[in-house]
């Protein structure tokens, strides 16, 4: 169908606008016009009917509402539900937000190209550009010729009417006509499903080993280089990467004490232990008066009295750390009470250290001395 | 209908200009010898942006311990930038699509730029948690992809996985905004271009547009369609920024007001910036029939009101702590004015609520130079709103024993003025390679407010079908 076109140019979007609507109203079938803007109320003088663009926004943009819902409703009850505070699995109000932002990137690049498909625009299209200053500042009205009403001298009549700057008649060759791109097109789709079949095929003559890690990056953290401790190691006895320590090992911070947690024992270690801190190690006195501050004053006093304030809220109160029987006591033996505790008093071996606790038995002498010398 | 302009509107675009001129003014300069000036701003950006790379370089090669951050102040400024750019970022979809919805004229003359600015500003802000996160290149795993670890899911309740999706299809919705806006430009530009490899280059990215108006019929469904979704993706993304904050239970970001506040901050810092870039575009690109005093006067109009906006929030937050009863409330925003950072708080009331105050009067909005300066005050400001809010909620936190303080390192510095760099370097390769105004649609508006072509007729046809303003 080498049916020719009659193209008429105009200075303004009013005398385009005019012409449009006389055509029309002549019956001149419109193939198109083109304009640097998109004029107002073309659309109703050349019988354009609404887009549908809107509907495939509004398709997209559901599509993508539900796929987010499903999808996070998928993973957060279905495929790794996790108990937080023993919350619901499915609190889906959380799943609002991504949802949403998964519509609108739907629903825009949905919308826009479907717009590209349905309009055949794509990158490197080479444009059918009808005037060099259409995309400037003409207005072109394209008409198709017809032999019986649209005649070419009718339609140029139409277009000298209302101040046409210039009329031209032009047989669109194939190359032109829209046809090419479309073509073409076709011939990208056809690679497209040639590739899309060779690389099924590929896979399923490969198949796939389920035991092979896929492609990692930056695998230095999974793969350490050393042995992993737990691994298997053939040529190591047990077959174990990680060996067990030699006989007697003590790990740091875990020297045993031996004794039980009875008045016997404390004795026994009154009489064996004796402190590694000399009296005159002002370092050691001064952690012992910082470590007596935060873990035995609340009881035993500031000043060794037994009255620290949990005694005055109900606890019982301990005796007083300048009685005889605590006079006469050994370090070894204070030493047993703080690690295993007695009577009332807990064990403390949990939260001060064993050398925290000799420091603090340095100031418990202090105060004793202090409270002697004031007698 | 005559038209929005009654006598007593300036016209959107002065000096009574033929289509053909319109596109003159705007393309020349993109195929003039680049000017002296260009060179000495970009060469500047440039440096600025090398000077970020290195310091990113060395944060990503050595870790994020050569950040300031303590194990009480976790966030200072990564965060901080981040919400300022994003912040940046949300006045060029507020011109482009939220103006567009309200039919607002004179966002034409702005809208492309501001839009690019929109993707610099975003681009900016992806950087600091891409940083933040310390092992950049595991960036990936934010995505939820099937993977060999569970399938392990990213955690969908989170902020910040909201975040995630919100800031990137921002981005993406931006920049396919951006495009579609820029595709009948490009035909323009291609169509006066001579051959050579910028035409091509043009025209490939034109994707064949040839001004048919069955394709801008399309076209105009389309630009109305993304404007319709990108008004609340804008409003979602800042809010959901915010949740970041507002869903923790730190006093002084545990607040329902963050959404809105935020908001409303973002337009604010973001129209400060596009006025702030369009008075020097206007300047140096000579665009100032295009960019007119009725343009910067309703951009003054709309700072100002967000700045009330800002002040309100001010206010609302602090009545909220007083009314709450609760004492930790009260703790943090007594120390918000009156703690060690209450010299960051003064500067951001001076600089937010008291100085656009000046925008009320008539005579400092025509004044090009009091705009220029209130608008870098009003993004100075903004910079220290996020601050204090992120640095002073988390400096005094519960225990006292655990109370800290935050200075940023010389890397952090240098990674905020690399941030800045990039985005001029961007902005100024924008201006340089770009139509920096939006040809067809200013086209649209300057055929509109008719000129000596004899537009009269068209304007009482406009009139006789009802067409659109």
């Amino acid at each position: 169908m080498n049916q020719s076109l009659l193209v008429g140019t105009f200075a303004n979007e009013h005398d385009l606008l005019h012409a449009t609507k006389a055509a029309r109203q002549r019956g001149f079938p419109i193939v198109d016009a083109y304009t640097p803007y998109p004029v107002h109320g073309l659309d109703e003088a050349m019988g354009l009917k609404p887009s549908r663009l809107g509907a495939v926004c509004l398709l997209c943009g559901l599509f993508g509402v539900v796929t987010a819902m499903a999808f996070q409703y998928w993973t957060m009850a279905i495929d790794w539900p996790i108990n937080v505070g023993g919350r619901p699995f499915n609190s889906w109000p959380a799943f609002v937000p991504v949802a949403f932002e998964v519509l609108v990137l739907f629903a825009g690049f949905g919308v826009v190209f479907a717009f590209f498909g349905v309009s055949r625009l794509f990158p490197g299209k080479t444009a059918e550009v009808i005037g060099p200053r259409v995309s400037n500042d003409q207005f072109v009205l394209v008409i198709e010729a017809k032999d019986n009403a649209a005649d070419g001298d009718s339609v140029f009549d139409l277009f000298r009417e209302h101040h046409a700057l210039a009329t031209e008649e032009c047989v669109p060759s194939e190359a032109s006509s829209g046809a090419a791109p479309s073509f073409s097109l076709r011939k990208w789709n056809i690679a497209l499903i040639v590739l899309f079949a060779l690389i099924g095929v590929m896979n399923w003559i490969m198949g796939s080993d389920t035991q092979q890690h896929n492609v990692e990056f930056l695998p230095e953290m999974v793969h350490a280089v050393p042995y992993e401790s737990f691994a298997k190691q053939d040529d190591l006895p047990r077959k174990m990467a990680m060996q067990p320590p030699p006989e007697g090992t003590i790990a740091r911070g875990q020297l045993p004490l031996h004794y039980q947690a009875n008045p016997k024992d404390a004795e026994k270690a009154g009489k064996e232990l004796v402190s590694p801190l000399k009296a005159s190690d002002e370092t050691a006195r001064k952690r012992g008066a910082v470590v007596y501050a935060n873990y035995c004053l609340m009881c035993h006093g500031g000043a060794g009295e037994g009255d620290g304030p949990v005694s005055k809220r109900g606890v019982p109160a301990p005796p007083s750390l300048h009685a005889e029987k605590a006079l006469k006591i050994k370090d070894g033996q204070i030493f047993h009470i703080i690690t295993y505790g007695q009577a009332n008093m807990a064990a403390y071996a949990a939260q001060v250290p064993r050398g925290d606790r000799w420091a603090v038995i340095l100031h418990v002498r202090e105060l004793q001395k202090a409270k002697g010398a004031g007698k | 209908m005559v038209e929005v302009l009654s006598p007593l509107r300036e016209a959107l675009v002065q000096g009574d200009k033929s289509l053909s001129q319109v596109t003159d003014d705007v393309c020349n300069p993109l195929d003039r010898k680049t000017s002296r000036l260009w060179w000495c701003a970009f060469v500047v950006s440039f440096a600025v942006m090398m000077l970020g790379v290195v310091a990113m370089t060395y944060q990503i090669l050595t870790g994020i311990g050569t950040w300031g951050l303590n194990r009480t102040v976790g966030w200072a400024f990564d965060i901080t930038n981040f919400v300022f750019w994003v912040g940046i970022g949300h006045a060029g979809t507020l011109i482009s699509a939220i103006l567009f919805l309200f039919r607002q004229k004179w966002r034409t003359a702005v809208n492309r730029s501001a839009e690019a600015m929109t993707l610099f500003a975003v681009m900016c802000a992806g950087l600091f948690p891409l940083i933040h996160m310390g092992r950049p290149w595991l960036a990936f795993w934010m995505a939820p992809y099937p993977n060999d670890r569970g399938s392990l899911w990213v955690n969908f309740r989170s902020p910040l996985i909201w975040d995630f999706f919100a800031i990137s299809t921002y981005f993406l919705i931006s920049l396919i905004f951006w495009y579609i806006g820029l595709i009948p430009d490009l035909a323009t530009v291609r169509d006066r271009t001579p051959n050579g490899w910028r035409k091509r280059i043009f025209s490939f990215f034109s994707l064949g547009w040839n001004g048919s108006f069955r394709t801008w019929h399309r076209y105009e469904v389309v630009y109305l369609l993304l404007a319709g979704l990108a008004t609340p993706l804008v409003v979602s993304v800042h809010s959901i920024v915010s949740s970041d904050f507002a869903t923790s239970l730190l006093p002084g970001w545990h607040a329902t007001i963050f959404p809105p506040y935020f908001v409303a901050g973002a337009i604010f810092s973001g129209m400060s910036m596009v006025l702030c870039l369009m008075l020097i575009a206007r300047k140096v690109m000579h665009l100032e029939d295009y960019i007119t005093l009725r343009h910067v006067d309703a951009m003054c109009k709309m700072i100002l009101a967000t700045s009330c906006m800002v002040a309100l929030a001010y206010g609302i937050e602090f009545f909220s702590a007083l009314y709450s009863g609760n004492p930790y409330e009260h703790f943090a925003f007594m120390n918000r004015a009156l703690g060690p950072l209450a010299w960051g708080f003064w500067i951001m009331v001076a600089c937010n609520v008291l100085i656009p105050q000046l925008l009320w009067f008539r005579q400092v909005r025509t004044t090009i130079a009091v705009v220029f300066v209130i608008t870098i005050f009003v993004n100075i400001g903004m910079w220290f709103e996020r601050f204090i809010i992120i640095v002073s909620s988390l400096q005094r936190d519960f225990l006292p024993s655990s109370w800290a303080s935050y200075t940023p390192t010389l890397v952090e510095i240098a990674t905020l003025l690399g941030s800045f760099g990039l985005f001029f370097t961007c902005f100024l390769l924008f201006c340089r390679f770009l139509p920096m105004i939006a040809v067809a649609e200013i086209k649209a508006v300057a055929a509109g407010q008719g000129h000596p072509a004899g537009h009269s007729a068209a304007r009482a046809d406009k009139a006789a079908n009802g067409g659109d303003a």
